[in-house]
């Protein structure tokens, strides 16, 4: 792998439900492989949830916290110098309502 | 996506070329072959949205959320598609038109060849707005309208939706800009479908969307508002022959049905008997190549936040997110179970699917209303609506046609 950036992946995922990374083995001799993520409200749902999914092939299932883990890729999400004039249309500022949030109180 | 009025009207449309490689035979412009095998990617631009209705998927929020894609970010994001050769990305949220890069972003999109579609609940369409979105290359705006003004509005939980969303479709029309409407079928609304398609073809509007609910997001805990299946069956049906009596009246409305796809066992019935047995066997052609429930295949969602799910519906699963790993990797990677056996469902579904004659164009229908009423993903989708008789083929209907032609796309592939 090259020298790479932190991904921005595990920070940015605080939603209403976090997220909980899946591993799954399918074979006695194979390996604890990545099978995506679960949204629920606690490990023991992310767990059974997790279960419903992969029961008909996991011989071991795992879920972790995904905001727990340290992510790095040799090809993140590339993310150019943000200008000023992006950041002030940047959409993800929570203190400013954007141009349109004010459209939205007109009937 | 099932096209009623191609089914049954011959009708013929853009985007049919995606839905049952109907390019060849066609008189209007295609998407090229090679697209055909890339998924339609809906997009959540952003969770916010400044209406809260009961049934959506994406259990939208008033405040923004963390973890948004930036301006810099969706523009990454939708080079990735583009890489990919994603053929349409489809705008939606949340509401996105609350997102205010949303025209430079659709054009964006537009210059990288995707073809930008936008789904939206219209009360943000202003003309201002509508001219912006058609000259940065939008190709058709999906207004959500479910129900007459009452029952939208309480729906939708805010008071002057409806009218401002029918103000949005006019504001479309009149700068020119390909609209059409979308309706989510529930218990709640199924009466007023024949009187808003009336009201909307008043309007100008002649494409019309209706989804069936699928049991993701906030949807999920209103499964009680889901139509029973012989409702469903009755709404279904009332589209079908709404479409034959409009077509033969001479307004040529497009009518498509998005999330149950044991519509296309039924639309089969419906030909054969309306039309006969040739007819029924045409639509099963089509059919077959449509290629039943596209969940995980010719549908993909990409959250707000960037993780890839199986359909839009899915929330509560992703595949991966493309802020650790390019969208064509996450999609492409069948060393995920899920991803493979949802993409080889058909030798695994159980229950009535397993022998059903329509099993080739319907795939089991959604994965996901099965998971979630039955706690087995290979069990059956609760809202199947045919008849034992139907699914067991005791009647003649042309199955060799289908047969062929799904294993012959297969061994294509
Ligand atoms: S029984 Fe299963 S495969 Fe057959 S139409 Fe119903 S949902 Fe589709």
């Amino acid at each position: 792998m090259h020298e790479r950036p932190p991904s921005s992946g595990a920070r940015a995922r605080a939603t209403t439900h976090p997220q909980w990374e899946v591993f799954v083995r399918e074979r006695r001799d194979g390996p604890l492989a990545h099978a995506g993520s679960v949204s629920a409200a606690n490990g023991e749902e992310a767990l059974a949830y997790a279960t419903e999914l992969f029961e008909w092939c996991a011989l071991d299932l795992w879920v972790c916290p995904a905001a727990a883990l340290e992510r790095a890729s040799a090809r993140p999400l590339s993310i150019r110098a943000v200008t000023s004039d992006e950041r002030d249309d940047t959409p993800t500022s929570t203190a400013r309502p954007s141009r349109d949030s004010s459209e939205v109180s007109e009937p | 996506m099932i096209s009623i009025s191609r089914l049954l009207c011959d009708l013929d449309a853009a985007g049919d070329g995606l839905r049952y490689d109907a390019g060849a035979d066609s008189s209007v412009p295609q998407i090229a072959a090679e697209k055909q095998r890339r998924p339609v990617v809906v997009w959540n631009a952003t969770r916010r949205c400044n209406l809260a209705c009961t049934h959506c998927y994406a259990a939208a929020q008033t405040e923004p959320a963390p973890g948004e894609f930036t301006t810099a970010e969706a523009r990454a994001f939708l080079e990735q598609l583009a890489a990919y050769d994603v053929p349409i990305v489809l705008f939606s949220g949340g509401e996105p038109l609350v997102r205010g890069d949303v025209v430079d972003l659709v054009a964006y999109a537009a210059d990288l060849g995707l073809r930008p579609v936008l789904s939206t609940n219209g009360t943000l369409l202003t003309r201002e707005r509508a001219v912006a979105l058609r000259e940065a290359g939008l190709e058709y705006a999906g207004v959500s309208v479910d129900g007459l003004a009452e029952r939208n509005d309480a729906f939708r939980g805010r008071d002057g939706a409806f009218d401002a969303a029918v103000r949005g479709i006019e504001t479309c029309l009149e700068v020119g800009l390909k609209t059409g409407l979308r309706y989510t079928i529930t218990r709640a609304n199924a009466p007023d479908l024949e009187d808003v398609v009336d009201l909307l073809v008043d309007v100008g509007v002649d494409r019309f969307c209706f989804y069936h609910l699928d049991y993701g997001g906030r949807g999920r805990d209103i499964v009680d508002l889901d139509l029973t299946p012989d409702e469903k069956r009755a709404a279904v049906e009332r589209l079908c022959d709404l479409t034959l009596e409009y077509h033969d009246r001479g307004a040529e409305i497009e009518t498509l049905l998005v999330g149950n796809y044991a519509d296309a066992g039924f639309l089969v019935e419906y030909a054969r008997e309306r039309f006969g047995p040739e007819r029924a066997a045409r639509v099963s052609e089509y059919l077959a190549r449509n290629g039943g429930d596209p969940t995980g295949e010719r549908i993909a969602d990409v959250d707000y936040e960037g993780n890839v799910h199986p359909t839009q519906f899915w929330q509560e699963y992703s595949l991966g997110n493309v802020r650790d790993r390019p969208f064509g990797e996450i999609w492409d990677d069948e060393s995920n179970p899920l991803l493979a056996a949802l993409r080889t469902r058909e030798e695994r579904l159980t229950g009535r699917c397993r022998d059903c004659r329509y099993r080739p164009i319907c795939r089991g229908g959604s994965r996901l209303r099965a998971l979630t009423a039955t706690g087995d993903l290979f069990g059956p989708d609760p809202q199947c609506y045919l008849r034992a008789d139907e699914r067991r083929g005791e009647r003649p209907v042309a199955d060799t046609h289908v047969d062929t032609a799904r294993s012959e796309r297969v061994r294509n592939q």
